[in-house]
């Protein structure tokens, strides 16, 4: 040892740096910094507009998969009708532009606030049964809509299986309708919507709502017993990932310029909950990428109309083998080293 | 030949540790009492014999047998059977069917419908009842009439005389002391120190997850077990 | 006259049906009850039953598919017990349900790929292809059998749980599992017959669906809805309360066709909506509460 100093070496493993934990904090942040800002551009310079369109389609997905993760992972509960809430505000925007002539930035706030309440109002309703009903009732719930939109007697408003055509003059938040479909000029929006909307799941995740969530999931007799309520929590958690699949619902809308009974059909839901499968459901970035991995995938094997089969294979594939997803099994890999090493620091 | 035979048992529920090195050793025929504090690991201790626990570290086993790592049903096929805390009746079976229950490990000897109802007639009364319908006591008459349909070589009981008036302990003391002439071996969990008294020979006082005392059941009543108790 | 005909329609209607769910759902309930899971899989084995059916009936006929799809579909069950459920017997049961929904999707298309994406018609067999004169109406004979099975394999199921030994112990495991296990029930065991018993029911109803339905590629899909629709209402571990649960379905599902087609689609789901809003925990009288 160098004279009079002593150095604090830190065990737990593949750090650089003695000591200091808020240094490293500061190192993730500044890493982070780069990566968003990185993502944000450079692909829409060195990616071609239909590799961006899929990127983008998947990080919508990869949202709508995070609100199905969040929920099944903190509070134990699948929710199965994700897509009418993703479709279904298209269409609030559609009908509240076309019918009610709503400027496009109150039809915008009209259809969140509204698919807000509708998911205070079911959550209400449904949290307080056991895992497997709730599931049900979600896909209840989910499947209601979905043939709603193909009634007759809403034609005049839905335009039944022919689905509606999404377009506004003017512009919101600043872009226009054309600028929303440019693939270049989208990207960096879904790409800053995920992080956004990752940032809250995690924010959540690590507060102490999150703990309460997860304890409830745990015991919930305990809970109860303890003093906690557990009917409210579940209902917050259950709004909270309504809206997240509320905004990139929107997103969808705003980007494709159409929607359809298809788009908040069973498929699209059990595509999201398979790729929060495929990415991982314990963090935020696991149901992103593995909503970009699914549309890539689903590009290539749905030109051989295979894109069942592969929902099915991946699935199995990926419960059996890889439980905590891409993701998870990426970030236990890298746990796993740095135990080892520095085990092997320790003993030399 | 050692009917029961406990080393070293590190176990518990979820995260948390209960049993922190357990060592405990029956052996054939015998009758031992477990006493001790609530939360102890009394409960604990009989769980973990049918794998309703998480076990960390440690072995069981039964006879020349290893159960710690076979299915929950092991221990019963092997002739260790219980009257679990709280009876555990099942409600939507009769009263004879719950008996019946007990025939599931296959084992055969001298207790049959037949003789359970001798031991406890009025079983036999209620016999088409819900299992569930009955008073305390006959529920725990019930709790131990379906432990013994499996000839036990062990008969594990937990809190029998919970819930259970001084006449009911009585008879339960009587009913125990017919069992054990039968020949089987007892565990008795237990807070009522008299019924202990007449149902083993000796005592192990369970602490903070270990064995803290042990003696003949005569010198149960010393101060220092008292206090050992106590902990 | 007219109105005492269109009601017995309605109710022989709703028990044809209600037959169909009941074999399913009651198989679908057994192991739930004993093991805690949901088998999604369990409408691509009652597609699967279908198709075998009707590939079998080319050749052999309406009754010999009768009896081979089912034992095929048993050895099945057999397999799906030993190379699924009991390797995965540590997981968690959101797990477990996941892969046999995976493994369901993956029958399901294996079939759409091996017999194309039409429906096909099944013809009822002939001694069946008749029909019967009942309250001044003609009804079809192949649906009187149809609603005896139903109600020969629900007489069979109660005296089962109820008189037998194997019985006693999968209504003793559905009630608690872990006082089961203490007495030395093996849940093992139990769940080898039981869901070998599932599947070849799943069979069964999959052949008997043929004349009366259709077989076609989404039927999967459907029952497997219909099916986990009545198992919630039924409530957990309860066979009958899933039997009761199943002649509501049925006769629901009925009325709605007759009396409000368009909305006939929506009819089960706004049935589970009302039945948990009354009775949270479902209809029958289940396992008791931990």
């Amino acid at each position: 040892m160098s004279g009079g100093t002593t150095t604090r070496v830190d065990a737990r493993g593949g750090s650089l740096f003695a000591g200091s934990a808020s240094v490293r904090a500061l190192v993730y942040v500044a890493l982070a910094a780069l990566l968003f800002g990185f993502g944000a551009i450079a692909p829409t310079h060195l990616a071609s507009e239909f590799v961006l369109r899929i990127g983008a389609g998947g990080l919508l997905l990869g949202m709508l998969a995070l609100s199905v993760a969040f929920l099944m992972s903190q509070a134990g509960l699948v929710v199965l009708g994700a897509a009418s809430v993703y479709g279904g505000v298209g269409y609030l925007f559609a009908i509240a532009m076309s019918k009610w002539d709503l400027s496009p930035t109150a039809a915008l706030l009209f259809a969140f606030c509204t698919v807000i309440a509708y998911a205070a109002v079911l959550g209400a309703l449904i949290v307080r049964t056991n895992p497997l009903a709730f599931m049900m009732l979600t896909l209840a719930a989910g499947e209601m809509i979905s043939h709603s939109v193909m009634l007759e007697g809403l034609r005049d408003y839905t335009s039944g299986a022919d689905g509606l055509v999404v377009t506004f003059k003017g512009a919101v938040f600043g872009m226009t309708a054309a600028d929303f479909a440019n693939a270049t000029q989208f990207w960096p929006i879904a790409w800053s919507a995920a992080w956004i909307l990752g940032f809250a799941a995690f924010a959540v995740r690590r507060s102490r709502f999150g703990a309460i969530l997860r304890a409830i999931q745990e015991n919930e007799e305990r809970m109860r017993f303890s003093g906690f309520g557990t009917y409210l929590p579940r209902l917050a958690a259950f709004v909270f990932v309504n809206a997240i699949a509320d905004v990139c619902g929107l997103l969808h809308v705003l980007n494709s310029g159409f929607v359809s009974p298809e788009s908040l059909g069973l498929s699209v839901s059990t595509n999201a909950l398979v790729a929060a499968l495929v990415g991982g459901v314990a963090n935020s970035t696991g149901p992103i990428a593995g909503g970009v991995l699914f549309a890539f995938a689903q590009d290539q094997f749905g030109a051989h109309g295979f894109t069942q089969l592969l929902t099915g294979l991946a699935v199995v594939v990926f419960i059996v083998l890889l439980p905590r997803g891409v993701i998870g099994g990426l970030i236990e890999g890298a746990r796993r080293r740095s135990v080892l090493s520095s085990k092997r620091r320790r003993t030399a | 030949m050692t009917s029961l035979e406990i080393r070293s048992l590190y176990a518990g529920y979820g995260a948390s540790m209960v049993l922190r090195g357990l060592d405990l050793t029956i052996g054939e025929g015998e009758s031992v009492a477990l006493v001790g504090r609530n939360g102890a690991g009394k409960s604990t201790l009989l769980m973990s014999l049918f794998g309703e626990t998480r076990i960390f570290s440690g072995e069981i086993r039964v006879g020349e047998t290893r159960i710690d790592d076979r299915p929950g049903y092991a221990a019963a096929k092997l002739g260790i059977a219980i009257s679990p805390q709280g009876r555990r009746i099942l409600p939507n079976l009769t009263v004879k069917e719950n008996l019946l229950l007990g025939r599931a490990t296959g084992r055969s000897g001298a207790w049959s419908l037949r003789a359970v109802y001798d031991l406890f007639p009025v079983l036999n009364e209620r016999a088409n009842s819900a299992g569930t319908m009955l008073s305390g006591g006959q529920q725990q008459m019930l709790a131990i009439g379906r432990a013994l349909m499996a000839n036990p070589d062990l008969l594990l009981l937990d809190e029998p005389s919970e819930g259970l008036s001084p006449v009911l302990i009585d008879d339960l003391a009587r009913g125990l002391n017919e069992i054990r002439r039968a020949g089987a071996g007892v565990l008795i969990v237990e807070q009522h120190l008299s019924l202990v008294k007449r149902a083993a020979d000796r005592f192990v006082i369970l602490s903070k997850g270990r064995i803290v005392g042990a003696g003949p059941i005569s010198e149960m009543d010393s101060r220092e077990n008292h206090a050992l108790m106590a902990l | 006259m007219r109105a005492h005909g269109v009601i017995a329609l309605l109710i022989a209607n709703s028990l044809a049906l209600a037959s169909l769910l009941i074999m399913l759902s009651s198989g679908l309930a057994l192991i739930y009850g004993l093991r805690d899971v949901i088998n999604f899989g369990h409408g691509a084995l009652y597609m699967l039953g279908a198709y075998l059916g009707y590939s079998i009936a080319l050749i052999g006929g309406f009754w010999t598919a009768l009896v081979v799809s089912p034992l095929l579909l048993a050895l099945l069950g057999i397999a799906l017990e030993y190379l699924v459920l009991r390797p995965l017997r540590g997981r968690s049961h959101i797990e477990v349900a996941l892969v046999t929904l995976g493994l369901g999707i993956i029958l399901g298309q294996a079939l759409i790929f091996v017999y194309g994406g039409e429906a096909r018609g099944v013809d009822a067999p002939p001694a069946l292809a008749g029909s019967v004169r009942m309250f001044g109406l003609s009804y079809p004979l192949y649906r009187i059998f149809l609603i005896a099975m139903g109600l020969g394999s629900c007489t069979a199921l109660a005296l089962w749980l109820r008189f037998s030994t194997s019985g006693l112990y999968v209504r003793a495991v559905s009630q608690d599992p872990s006082v089961a296990r203490m007495m030395g029930v093996n849940a093992d065991r139990l769940s080898l017959l039981v869901t070998s018993l599932s599947a070849a029911f799943a069979g069964v109803a999959g052949v008997l669906a043929g004349p009366y339905l259709s077989v076609d590629p989404g039927m999967d899909v459907t029952m497997i809805v219909n099916c986990l629709i009545i198992v919630v209402i039924g409530g957990t571990g309860s066979i009958a309360g899933a039997i009761i649960a199943a002649l509501l379905f049925g006769f629901v599902q009925v009325a709605g066709s007759v009396f409000l087609p368009d909305l006939a689609a929506l009819a089960p789901y706004v049935l589970l909506f009302v039945v948990l809003l009354i009775a949270p925990r479902g209809i029958g009288r289940g396992r008791a509460p931990a």
